[in-house]
């Protein structure tokens, strides 16, 4: 569904990202794990088009999607869940969820009824949302906020979704329930692209995972083959 | 690059022979060009000349859109009129102008300069109506809209012609000239371009960017009341209306369109500004030399469309209004009434085509043609040493300290201290509060709670400065280059004491002395974190902090790093380490304490900490039923 | 009451509803301030190019109110314009060339209402009833009501579309987070033009409504460009909160001083204002606090 053919990507000065090529089948759940530093947000941004590649390709679907501006890969249904959250901290958790799924709403029309059943299933899956659904994003907690990213991501009807550290800055307890809402995507049917840098978390989710140093794929395979590799626990302890 | 012609001259002695022959050209064109009305030309581009430069020092050097310069060139115009009234001498009178700009200048500058970008723009704007109010309706001293007359004092016993005030003329431009590229190439100088590029490195190295805001301001004002005064004395008749909106744009196209940061530039710019107004009477003259700009604006569309890709915006705009200018001078009745239009046309155009400006695109075709030979650098000497005889305080001391953003808690509570000559790790997985830490610090936020003491000192919360005053000197995980400058610059605007040798001591302490004449903006990733560090060092720390030197380093670099940081540790210098890579922080780390959720989870050696079962847990994530219940914990990306 | 309080409460009520007016023209840099942090420092021009549209609009011929409709398209197309031509490429390039930009393309408009309409002011005809209104022996002509109508009318629109409709909720997810808003598929840039536009009609409209009051010539725009932005800066560029109180006290005192001083001081206390209100609070006296991240 996503591949990926040798893409260089960084801000400035040398790449952060140097030379990756990864591939994600329908369905499958894809772990990209590494240290902090070690390239995994840039790889995720270089795919959504939130950074513009310095070299390599991204296909999507079959199409090359390399170099389109983010609003139009995620109208393809690519969803990135961004790396810090980002959720709309002046707007109202429901309001973050309609932006969510912007491009399938009426301009003008009236938008909530459009979107009311999408909103409901979020809400089932983040009962905390649906409670504070009149709050202002940014004064939720941060797992607050990273459900609200997740559901705002979902609320595109997304065919695959990237989710970037979703356990940054959470406590254990809350990475863990995060990362239950993942694990149920994933049984769900969704394709999902996980980049994380809790080693062991990430591979008990994903079939298979691609461990990142310094801007390089070092390591590939099924999670949890690699679980078990002593080589994994030493890109991160050294 | 080779291609080119060697010069056998240094490229400043170089040009500074260019501009004596230009100066000398200019004393002896009124014999060849002759006329009241040539001179009078002349006369006005060389006061143009003087007032241009000082505009350059803010919106160039500082790098803010100043509105101001065409009032308090009036301002200044006012002053020496009313002072030959009152019958003060020349001199004084001269005196009195500059005064007359400055003193508001300042008061415009105290509230002014802490504002940037349209904020600055405003408060100039602001002032330069508010100033033509005053010179309108203080009819008692002005005599408002109706004018000032005033008769030239003879200079001393000399009763100047009007060849004789376009000479002296002449001469404060050469002075003003001189003394802007003496002050503004100078560490002074040097200091503004930095502020220019990063103010927040600028305070947090201490380099005071307030205080360098002002001067520059101060000086562009004083040269603005110096111009105003030769107007004066040139003219002999002031209206307030001269110096408003219109006369301000003008002031900006020749700035921008001569080129910024540049006294050619604002040289050219003022010939430019001079000479328009009068070109628009001769529409022959007017209308070639639109053409030659409508050609010159196609080449970069040409240039474009050959190399097949469509034109972008920026190659195709400047062509666009050319065309439209084109278009008035063949069409318009009367050219002149369209002046201000003709204007906005010529200044976008040089605004998006030509970002350097003429003296900009000129100096760089010169470069690729001709190669100078470059000033000597100096012998490095001194290297890294601890700055001053070691106080008994303890380098780094915080209680408590907490900070939130929104409902995240960033930093909690934390404890921390460095003792001498300690390197202290500090890790955490992404967004568990380190660099939040280390701004608190370094006084870029002000913290909720606790208190931060550096070698004794209790710094103001949320001052950069006052920290840096303590002793405090960081680098930053995010680069913050002063993309103008040289490597060598980039020292010398940072240290404390010593010059151009220490300075190259320093660049020799982290392996960058080869990299001395670079600029910044052409340097290596991995050179400019090396750069930051010798920045650091050079303000002589008590506490060195460095946010994930590391980080996108490639492993050579990584190499040359922790031998940097294993000798400024043999210094004795003691050092704050926020690092991703471990073996870095086993390598280099006396004590190691680790951040989760903004706290400090852990705190003892590094192997002691590769062994703590909350370590691990914190960094590969916890196992899926040994997490204990604890509270809530979350904080921020920073 | 006394004749000379009368008189006094007389200037600073139509100086108030005045004010309304500059609300309305700083809402205009509120609302592309907020999408794409930049403003038009040439957006009195803009006024004075609505008003003068209506005013040949109305020369053909047109009622008032369509007038006033075609000034509003106008306003949306030379804002839409001025993004593209000014503002874009200096935003891309993150520098503050886009000051210079706006100024240059105001001054180029100022050249163009000189050649077609002329220098001379003029007046803009309505159909409003000639006589006042008297209110406790204020009066309070018909084109002064409208002033305040409209600017009110026009505020609640766009703040209840922005509340209210999925493109409103959208240009304000572009404010917050721009990036974040391209995740969801909103094309930013898009939703800049859009407030740009949306800025244009704004101040179109102010022409409209100023001009039957002060009448039209090409010496009103830099003076309202300077009064429009210490109203929002007074107010915050960032906040909707105290625009329309900050307009109705630069209106109030600038009449009070003209009456007080002389009539050419009465633009002086709003430029102090705004220079005082600058240096002690950047951020605007409603505004929220910036946060620096390094």
């Amino acid at each position: 569904m996503l591949k990926v053919e040798n893409l260089r990507a960084g801000y400035s000065g040398d790449d952060a990202v140097r030379g990756i090529s990864m591939e994600v089948t329908e369905g499958s759940c894809v772990a990209l794990v590494g240290a902090n530093g070690a390239g995994k947000s840039t790889l995720a941004k270089a795919l959504c088009g939130l950074l513009t590649p310095r070299a390599g390709r991204v296909f999507f679907d079959g199409k090359e999607i390399t170099g389109l501006p983010a609003s139009e890969v995620a109208r393809r249904g690519l969803s990135l869940c961004p790396e810090g959250r980002r959720v709309f901290g002046p707007l109202t958790v429901e309001e973050n969820l309609l932006l969510g799924a912007y491009p399938r709403l009426p301009s003008f029309g009236p938008f909530r009824r459009a979107a009311s059943g999408d909103l409901q299933q979020i809400y089932r899956m983040f009962p905390r949302l649906d409670e504070r659904r009149a709050q202002q994003a940014g004064s939720l907690s941060g797992g607050e906020q990273q459900m609200l990213a997740i559901g705002r991501a979902l609320m595109a009807r997304p065919r695959f979704m990237v989710l970037d550290e979703p356990s940054m800055g959470l406590a254990p307890l809350v990475v863990k329930e995060v990362f239950e809402a993942i694990r149920a995507l994933h049984s769900s049917g969704m394709t999902i692209l996980l980049s994380e840098q809790f080693a062991k978390i990430a591979l008990a989710v994903s079939d298979r995972a691609y461990i990142i140093e310094r801007g390089s794929v070092v390591l590939e395979g099924a999670s949890a083959g690699l679980a078990e590799n002593p080589a994994v626990m030493a890109a991160y302890l050294g | 690059m080779s291609a080119g012609v060697t010069i056998a001259l240094r490229e400043n002695t170089a040009e500074r022979l260019v501009r004596l022959a230009l100066f000398l050209g200019l004393a002896i064109l009124p014999a060849l060009w002759q006329g009241q009305y040539a001179l009078g030309l002349l006369t006005l581009m060389a006061v143009y000349g003087v007032l241009l430069i000082g505009l350059d020092a803010t919106v160039g050097y500082l790098g803010q859109v100043n509105l101001a310069q065409a009032a308090l060139f009036g301002l200044g115009a006012y002053g020496t009129a009313l002072a030959v009234q009152a019958g003060a001498s020349f001199p004084i009178a001269m005196l009195a102008g500059i005064v007359a700009a400055l003193l508001p200048g300042a008061a415009l500058a105290l509230p002014a300069l802490r504002l940037e970008g349209p904020q600055f723009a405003l408060s100039t704007l602001s002032f330069a109506t508010l100033s033509v109010i005053f010179l309108n309706e203080s009819e008692s001293i002005t005599h408002g809209a109706l004018g000032i007359s005033i008769i030239r004092p003879s200079l001393f016993t000399v009763t100047l012609d009007a060849r004789g005030f376009y000479w002296l003329c002449l001469v404060v431009l050469f002075l003003a000239w001189w003394a802007s590229e003496i002050l503004l190439k100078s560490r002074f100088g040097l200091s503004i371009e930095a502020l220019r590029d990063s103010p927040t490195a600028t305070d947090a190295l201490g380099i005071g960017t307030l205080r360098h805001k002002a001067l520059a301001f101060a000086w562009g004002s004083a040269l603005a009341g110096l111009a105003g005064a030769l107007h004066a004395l040139n003219f002999g008749y002031l209206q307030p209306a001269a110096f408003g909106y219109d006369l301000m744009v003008m002031l900006l196209l020749g700035v921008v369109f001569g080129g910024r940061r540049s006294q050619w530039g604002a040289f050219a710019g003022a010939a430019v500004v001079a000479m328009l107004p009068n070109l628009l009477s001769n529409r022959t003259l007017f209308l070639s030399l639109v053409t030659c700009g409508f050609i010159l604006t196609l080449l970069p569309a040409i240039r474009a469309l050959i190399s097949r890709r469509l034109p972008s915006f920026r190659d195709a705009a400047p062509a666009g209004a050319m065309s439209l200018a084109l278009a008035l001078a063949l069409l318009a009745h009367n050219v002149e009434d369209w002046r201000k239009g003709i204007f906005a046309l010529f200044l976008f155009a040089a605004v998006v085509g030509l970002p350097d400006g003429l003296a900009g695109a000129v100096a760089a075709a010169l470069h690729r043609l001709l190669r100078f030979t470059p000033d000597p650098l100096p012998q490095a000497a001194g290297g890294i040493t601890m700055s001053e005889a070691i106080s008994r305080a303890l380098p780094l001391r915080t209680v408590q300290l907490s900070k939130s953003f929104g409902g995240v808690r960033a930093v909690d509570n934390v404890s921390l201290e460095i003792g001498q000559g300690e390197t202290l790790g500090l890790i955490g997985p992404n967004g568990s509060g380190k660099t939040t830490f280390v701004n608190l610090v370094s006084g870029l936020y002000a913290p909720d709670g606790g208190s931060v003491e550096i070698a004794g000192n209790r710094p103001l919360p949320g001052k950069l400065m006052s920290a840096f005053s303590a002793g405090a000197a960081r680098t930053f995980q995010n680069l913050q280059p002063f993309s103008g400058l040289t490597a060598l610059e980039s020292i010398l605007v940072c240290q404390r004491t010593g010059g151009k040798r220490e300075a190259m001591g320093w660049l020799r302490a982290v392996g960058l002395e080869a990299n001395a004449r670079d600029r910044c903006s052409d340097m290596s990733y991995g050179d400019l974190r090396f750069l930051e560090i010798a920045r650091a060092l050079a303000t002589g720390p008590r506490v060195l902090m460095l946010d994930e030197p590391a980080a996108g380093m490639s492993k050579q670099d990584i190499v040359r790093l922790v031998d940097l940081i294993a000798s400024i540790k043999r210094a004795g210098i003691p050092i704050l380490l926020i690092e991703h890579h471990q073996d870095v922080v086993a390598e280099l780390c006396d004590r190691v304490a680790v951040m989760d959720g903004g706290r400090v989870i852990a705190l003892g050696t590094s192997a002691e900490i590769r062994r703590d079962p909350k370590v691990i847990e914190a960094y590969l994530g916890a196992d899926d039923e040994e997490t204990d219940g604890s509270t809530e914990r979350e904080a921020q990306i920073c | 009451m006394d004749a000379k309080y009368l008189a006094l409460a007389q200037m600073a009520v139509g100086g108030g509803l005045m004010g309304m007016a500059y609300a309305l023209v700083a809402y205009g840099f509120q609302l592309t301030y907020a999408a794409g942090k930049a403003v038009n420092f040439g957006q009195g021009e803009l006024v004075m190019l609505g008003a003068f549209a209506g005013i040949s609009l109305s020369g053909i011929g047109l009622p008032y109110w369509a007038t006033v409709l075609g000034a509003m398209v106008a306003g949306a197309a030379l804002g839409w314009c001025i993004e593209r031509v000014a503002v874009r490429l200096a935003l891309q390039q993150r520098n503050e060339g886009w000051i210079l930009l706006t100024i240059i393309v105001g001054l180029f408009s100022l050249s163009l209402v000189e050649n077609i309409w002329g220098r001379d002011d003029r007046p803009y005809p309505t159909p409003w009833p000639a006589e006042a209104l008297d209110f406790f022996g204020i009066s309070v002509t018909w084109p002064e009501l409208a002033i305040a109508a409209g600017a009110l009318g026009i505020m609640t629109l766009v703040e209840l579309a922005k509340r209210y409709t999925m493109v409103g909720i959208a240009v304000q997810a572009v404010s917050a987070d721009p990036d974040a808003a391209e995740l969801c598929g909103i094309r930013s840039r898009s939703a800049i033009s859009l407030s740009w536009m949306v800025s244009g009609v704004a101040a179109a409209f102010a022409g409209t409504v100023i001009g039957p009051v002060t009448t039209v010539g090409p010496t009103m725009a830099a003076a309202l460009t300077l009064k429009a932005f210490s109203v929002a800066v007074v107010a915050g560029l960032d906040s909707g909160f105290g625009l329309v109180l900050a307009g109705i006290a630069l209106g109030v005192a600038e009449n009070l001083s003209g009456y007080v001083l002389g009539s050419g001081w009465r633009e002086a206390p709003g430029l102090i204002l705004l220079i005082l209100a600058l240096s002690l609070r950047p951020q605007g006296v409603f505004g929220k606090k910036i946060i620096r991240k390094v």
